[in-house]
């Protein structure tokens, strides 16, 4: 491959991408490239199709045209490389929590006691210990969220797939999860896709932010927040850079917001 | 009171003669016949078509308006239409029974899999899930509550099903009881053959519910998304 180099650096690629649904024109001429072991935000406006891009990055979409690799592979559809931790969870709702956790290893064919074995450690992970044998109707919000991640993280794809995964759990357990995600990124070297309408959110968590503007979208402006990212968790909110950053993506938008 | 309304005394102890002297016994043997078998056929392959039709567009558009009429049709009026068909034996008793059970089976059973959760399924592809995971390991269990309330209807509309072809086509079994009893005038033989049916359907219904609860132990209650 020519820009093989390039290739390296990035875990995902995306070139040229279009995609529209019937007349509306849902991405247009989309590129964009996600660096190895790093968190990418993908933040804009409701409707700016950033969901539709990550279900393409995903292979649960296809582009109209255009180019997606994944490690230098093109993208034809779900692969193993890619973990999706969805929005709404996408739970069983008549499993336990550990097949639920295991079931991403079910449909690869992972055999039941090992498949059982990686989903109890992530279980574990994920702070879920002693929850193995609930139903998703016994778990709070926040907590359904956790087996969504550890369903993700225990097929160990190089690439988490995160479709706005704390839109739907309480202000104190986003926080939460804010900084456990922080920790993840930190110590697993996997490159996170993350969707969000948050700004708040995404300068707390990325190494990179791409805003996406709304139909036909296409990136604006990408962000990297770079002088807070060494510091602990709690005072990445007070840091100067990081207010300044919010202010300056919600001044770029807010000309979108109806 | 007139004497076609026996009091419910006299229906019981007519139950009681009838079920002591054994003619309930031979009757039941006779009914269960067409009833059993229509049910077994209507339930293996009304789920069948029924999954069938909620998974292909193709098979909704042949078979779902079959089932459509099968349920509007005014059946007693086709009868001897299917008695020309099929005879006087058991077939046409079974097929009766069948026209009755399998429509509700059918029609419940493919929307259940036509309304399956859509995320759930686009969770299974992204994890690379084959088309056979997606049916065995979601869209079934999903829609297993709503597939066993149709089996439940459609076993009740069996029972109806059995008793109006023993009246329509030959009388025998429950049914001969029925027109035997009313053609000479013992109401309360008649009447106890009909709570007798009604008696048998609780029972079995009880029974497919008792086994449901026992499959799904109470898990489905209670969904994933707090909708």
């Amino acid at each position: 491959m020519s820009n093989n180099t390039n290739d390296n650096n990035h875990a995902v690629t995306v070139r040229n991408v279009y995609k529209s649904y019937g007349d509306v024109k849902a991405l247009r001429d989309l590129s964009l490239d996600f660096p190895r072991g790093q968190l990418t935000s993908i933040l804009g406006p409701s409707g700016c199709g950033k969901t539709t891009l990550l279900k393409i990055i995903a292979g649960l979409l296809s582009a109209d045209s255009g180019e997606i690799t994944v490690n230098g592979h093109p993208v034809t559809g779900p692969g193993p490389d890619r973990a999706f931790v969805f929005q709404d969870f996408a739970l069983l709702p008549w499993a336990s929590v550990l097949r639920n956790v295991a079931f991403g290893l079910e449909l690869h064919g992972v055999s039941k006691s090992e498949r059982e074995a990686i989903a109890e450690k992530y279980i574990g992970d994920v702070g879920l210990k002693g929850f193995e044998n609930s139903h998703p109707h016994e778990l709070s919000g926040g907590m359904r969220q956790r087996v969504g991640l550890a369903r993700a993280l225990s097929v160990d794809a190089q690439v988490m797939l995160m479709d706005e995964p704390f839109a739907a759990v309480d202000e104190q357990t986003r926080r939460k999860f804010q900084e456990d995600l922080l920790n993840l990124v930190k110590h697993e070297n996997k490159t996170f896709i993350f969707v969000t309408h948050s700004i708040e959110e995404a300068v707390y968590v990325s190494d990179q932010i791409a805003i996406l503007l709304p139909r036909p979208s296409r990136v604006s402006e990408i962000i990297k927040p770079e002088g807070f990212r060494h510091k602990d968790a709690e005072s990445i909110r007070r840091d100067p850079e990081y207010l300044d950053i919010v202010d300056r993506i919600w001044s770029s938008l807010r000309t979108y917001v109806e | 009171m007139s004497y076609a309304f026996p009091t419910f005394i006299e229906t019981i102890a007519a139950f009681w003669v009838l079920l002591m002297d054994g003619t309930m016994f031979v009757a039941y043997v006779e009914t269960l016949k067409p009833l059993v078998v229509g049910v077994l056929i209507s339930a293996f392959v009304g789920v069948g078509i029924g999954l069938a039709t909620g998974l292909s567009r193709k098979f909704d558009w042949l078979l779902s308006p079959v089932f459509v009429v099968m349920q509007t049709a005014p059946l007693a009026a086709l009868i001897p239409l299917l008695v020309m068909i099929y005879g006087i034996g058991l077939a046409s008793k079974v097929a009766v029974v069948c026209i009755m059970a399998m429509p509700v089976i059918v029609l419940n059973t493919s929307g259940a899999v036509r309304n399956a959760p859509v995320s759930i399924i686009e969770m299974a592809r992204a994890f690379q899930g084959t088309k056979r995971d997606v049916i065995f390991k979601i869209i079934l269990p999903a829609a297993s509550p709503i597939i066993f309330a149709g089996l439940r209807l459609g076993v009740s509309a069996g029972f109806i099903g059995a008793i109006l072809a023993e009246l329509k086509i030959t009388p025998t079994g429950v049914g001969d009881i029925i027109t035997y009893s009313r053609s000479i005038a013992d109401y309360p033989s008649m009447y106890a053959a009909i709570m007798s049916i009604i008696l048998l359907a609780v029972i079995f219904l009880n029974v497919l519910e008792r086994i449901e609860t026992f499959l799904f132990k109470g898990r489905m209650r209670g969904y994933a998304s707090e909708e």
